[in-house]
C-alpha cells in the first residue's frame, strides 16, 4: 500500500491511495462515515428560556454544535460500567448561563458553554445558539456523551468523506487530424484538461487532479482519446469540522477495522465447529 | 428566524460564518470571493447562507407566552 497526501489542513485532507482493492476504500469510508465515536450535547435542561425559539429548537440546535473529542478518558455509554447511566466516565456537562444586563438584544454563543472538562469543548466559539432581549435570562445544563453516526449525525467526525477514482487518459496527438476536431475537443471539456499550443492538442501533466471522468473528449473525438482508471488506486477526501485530527481519526478507523474482523474470523469459526457436530 | 448551524445537506458547520460572510458583503466583497474566503465550496452550503432570511430580530420585539 502506498499513501501519498496532496493536501492537508485543519479542514480538509486529500491523499492518494495505491495497491488497495475497492472494497477496502469503501470499508473504510463507511467506518470513517459511521463507526467513529464522538462528543455531542444529548439531554438538555432548560430551566430559563426567555429567547423567542421554542425548548425544542435549543436543545436540537445545541446538540448540533460538535464538540472537540477525546476518545481516551471516555467510554461509549453502553460500554461503561454505569450502564449508561451517566458517570463521570461517560458523560461530561456543560452548563450556560447568561443574562442580558445591556440595553439591546445579545447572541448567545457556544463560547459561552462552561464545560466541566476542559478538553470537551465546542471547536468554534462564534456558533449563534440564540438571541435574547434585554432584561433576559437564559440558563441551561446539557450532558454530552459519546455516539455513532449510525444513531444520529451530530456525532458524525466529518463532515464529508469519499473517494474517487484515479482518471487515465490515453490518446495519440497523430490520431487527431483535423484542426475543428481539436478545437473541439479543448472546448468541450468542462475543467479544461486539454490545450492547444501551436495546433497541437496538449494535456495538463496533473489532469487526474481535476478530471471529473466526464467522458466529453472520448465522446467529441469518436473514441480517439481513451478515458480510463487506474485499478486499485484511489483519491481519497476527507473534510472534518475539527472534532478530531486527522491522525487520530485514521488510527481510530483501522483500530475499528482491524476489529471488525477479527470479530467476523471468530463467528466465522464458530460455524465451522456448528457444521462439524451436526 | 435563525441561521442553522449545519448544512440541510451535507451537515457542514455553517452558523458561524453567517456574520463574517455579512460584515464581507457590508465592505462591498462580492459573495462568490467572500465564500471563497470563508472556506464554503459546495453549492448545498451556498444555498443555507444566501436563502436564509434572518427573522429573530423581529420577533424578539413580541413577549414570549410562556
Amino acid at each position: 500500500m502506498n499513501l501519498e497526501v496532496l493536501e492537508k489542513n485543519e479542514q480538509k485532507l486529500i491523499f492518494v491511495i495505491e495497491d488497495i482493492t475497492i472494497e477496502m476504500a469503501n470499508a473504510i469510508r463507511r467506518i470513517i462515515l459511521t463507526e467513529i465515536p464522538v462528543f455531542a450535547i444529548e439531554e438538555v435542561i432548560i430551566l430559563k428560556n426567555d429567547s423567542p425559539l421554542y425548548d425544542e429548537i435549543v436543545a436540537h440546535r445545541l446538540g448540533m454544535i460538535p464538540l472537540k473529542t477525546n476518545l481516551e478518558n471516555y467510554n461509549l455509554p453502553r460500554d461503561c460500567d454505569c450502564g449508561g447511566f451517566g458517570c463521570p466516565l461517560c458523560q461530561v456537562s456543560l452548563t450556560c448561563e447568561v443574562n442580558n444586563d445591556t440595553n439591546k438584544p445579545l447572541v448567545v454563543y457556544s463560547g459561552d458553554l462552561n464545560s466541566n472538562d476542559p478538553n470537551i469543548v465546542p471547536t468554534h466559539d462564534k456558533i449563534p445558539i440564540l438571541k435574547i432581549d434585554k432584561d433576559s435570562k437564559i440558563i441551561i445544563e446539557c450532558y454530552a456523551i459519546l455516539g455513532l453516526a449510525k444513531d444520529h449525525v451530530k456525532f458524525s467526525a466529518v463532515s464529508n468523506c469519499f473517494y474517487r477514482y484515479y482518471p487515465v487518459i490515453i490518446f495519440n496527438e497523430d490520431d487527431i487530424k483535423d484542426k475543428e476536431e481539436k478545437e473541439l475537443i479543448s472546448k468541450m471539456c468542462p475543467v479544461n484538461l486539454f490545450e492547444l499550443v501551436n495546433n497541437k492538442l496538449e494535456l495538463k501533466e496533473d489532469y487526474w487532479k481535476t478530471c471529473t471522468l466526464c467522458k466529453a473528449c472520448e465522446q467529441n473525438s469518436n473514441g480517439k482519446i481513451k478515458v480510463t482508471t487506474q485499478k486499485g488506486k484511489y483519491i481519497f477526501f476527507i473534510e472534518t469540522d475539527g472534532v478530531l485530527p486527522f491522525e487520530v481519526l485514521i488510527k481510530k478507523t483501522f483500530e475499528l477495522f482491524n476489529e471488525k474482523i477479527d470479530e467476523f474470523i471468530t463467528k466465522l469459526e464458530e460455524i465451522e465447529i456448528l457444521s462439524k457436530i451436526y | 428566524m435563525i441561521i442553522p448551524i449545519r448544512c440541510f445537506s451535507c451537515g457542514k458547520l455553517i452558523a458561524h460564518v453567517y456574520q463574517p460572510y455579512l460584515d464581507l458583503l457590508e465592505k462591498g466583497e462580492s459573495s462568490e470571493i467572500a465564500f471563497e474566503k470563508l472556506g464554503i465550496d459546495r453549492f448545498c452550503c451556498k444555498r443555507m447562507i444566501v436563502a436564509h432570511v434572518d427573522l429573530i430580530d423581529d420577533l424578539l420585539k413580541f413577549p414570549r407566552l410562556q
